[in-house]
């Protein structure tokens, strides 16, 4: 792994935030909740949970909307929502480098570890579970001789380890208070 | 969502205080608070805090074909989008009043003023010039959005530096920074801003850079960008308490004094965070 860097930001108009970097790779997150959702969103037996993921440069794209419904799936079941029926829990995630979570597999990681670390952070609403996540490489080297091909798994690779990847994936894992489970 | 509105003593503190020439946090009235700077990795991106207030500001380009209207020029944009990371009354997709006052500002100050010499970025005049993006991002919105987003701007705009472009006959070559050094952008002059709170009450004197609950309870304010250079860039008072002529020059002439400061800062700044950068010189 890079080395890790965690600031508790303490943004000061939002319940938790929290950033964090895999070495250069670098996000941003915060949350706010449980407070006053819209009319139109109001859930009557539980929390509305709302993600939003934005891109360094440029406006909020495709990419970072579908991002955002998959950070969204992804942290739903270690949050207790039923506690804090009609209302909000927003969380705003950003991106403090120039790559995309979609490209780039440990900046997706590091937008869920910042998420996590906001939630505790926020401490506002009850949670089931912590979710934890990080970028894997896999490399298939192909060699002339059968004997030494090889195949190995990457932790956390950096932008050059990508391109010699074959395959590039974020394993988010969620720990919950005596054993682990649920593996995405 | 909104947050209510500030509670009866609150307010009433609040202003009799601020009627004595005091403010909350301790500050003298016309005092602002001290910039504090943090530059990225890579060039281009800054962080301005100005007390709880953060913004962050990133600049990046690319090569476009320019505006058939204007061949020599390139392409300066700012993104100024207000998230819910702000403030929880902001919300995604849905632009509040203050943000269409603070994309306006930011455009008038970072744009129109001619900060940067747009001529400067043309390649091949034409076909190819340089598209400068700028993006703000809104960390904490704690009083005076507005100084610290153009703060943080101008302050990316002289950061960065752009890749150098060698330019043959119709052939051009793009040097990327490991084979020979960016250059920095043109910057003809740095515009400044500062914002003004004013209140009904005539006794209130009025306040600069006003904080989040001092922004609230105000009911005007007034912008001024300036630069070092004594030149008034933009003066913007939507609406609010009218005010006499002497008073506004009155401020002129203060805020004449703090672009100085504020420019020795951010110079200063610039300055320290390149020292740290390793520079190999061929």
């Amino acid at each position: 792994l890079r080395p890790i860097d965690i600031v508790f930001e303490s943004l000061d108009r939002v319940d938790g935030s929290a950033s964090f970097a895999f070495g250069p790779t670098k996000a941003l997150a915060s949350v706010s909740g449980p407070i006053q959702v819209r009319l139109p969103a109001e859930q009557p037996s539980k929390a509305t949970f709302e993600v939003l993921a934005r891109p360094l440069s440029g406006i909020s794209d495709t990419d970072a909307k579908s991002f955002s419904t998959v950070l969204r799936t992804l942290l739903v079941p270690c949050l207790v929502l039923t506690q804090n029926p009609r209302t909000l829990i927003q969380l705003v995630v950003q991106s403090l480098t120039s790559t995309t979570p979609n490209q780039d597999p440990s900046l997706a990681a590091a937008f869920i570890n910042a998420s996590s670390l906001a939630l505790l952070q926020a401490s506002a609403f009850p949670m089931l579970g912590v979710v934890c996540a990080a970028a894997v490489g896999h490399i298939k080297r192909h060699h002339s001789e059968p004997e030494l091909n090889s195949e190995r798994f990457l932790l956390d690779p950096n932008a050059q380890e990508i391109r010699e990847c074959d395959a590039v994936g974020c394993v988010a894992v969620m720990f919950r208070s005596r054993n682990t489970s649920s593996l995405r | 969502m909104r947050p209510p509105s500030p509670s009866i003593p609150e307010r009433e503190f609040a202003l009799s205080v601020l009627k004595q020439s005091l403010r909350l946090d301790g500050r003298t009235p016309l005092e602002m608070r001290m910039p504090a700077f943090r530059f990225g990795p890579e060039l281009g991106w800054v962080e301005c805090a100005l007390g709880k207030t953060r913004v962050v500001a990133h600049v990046d380009a690319k090569m476009v074909k320019p505006l058939p209207e204007r061949p020599f020029e390139g392409i300066i944009t700012i993104h100024s989008e207000l998230s819910p990371m702000a403030s929880t009354e902001y919300e995604a997709g849905r632009l509040s009043e203050e943000e269409v006052l603070l994309a306006r500002l930011l455009d008038k100050v970072l744009r129109r003023s001619d900060a940067v010499d747009k001529e400067s970025l043309c390649i091949l005049a034409g076909q190819r010039v340089w598209h400068l993006r700028l993006t703000l991002h809104f960390l904490a919105d704690a009083g005076n959005i507005l100084d610290c987003a153009c703060l943080a701007g101008i302050t990316a705009l002289k950061h960065f530096r752009r890749p150098d472009v060698e330019v043959i006959g119709d052939d051009v070559t793009v040097h990327p920074p490991s084979s020979r050094a960016p250059v920095p952008l043109s910057i003809n002059h740095t515009p400044l801003c500062l914002t003004f709170a004013f209140f009904i009450d005539p006794e209130t004197p009025p306040i600069l850079d006003p904080a989040q609950l001092e922004a609230t309870l105000s009911s005007g304010s007034m912008t001024l960008a300036m630069n070092a250079q004594r030149e008034l860039c933009v003066v913007q008072k939507a609406g609010g308490v009218p005010l006499p002529v002497d008073e506004i020059l009155r401020l002129v002439e203060v805020g004449v004094q703090k672009v100085k400061e504020l420019d020795v800062l951010v110079e200063a700044a610039l300055q320290e965070d390149w020292k740290g950068r390793r520079i190999e010189v061929r």
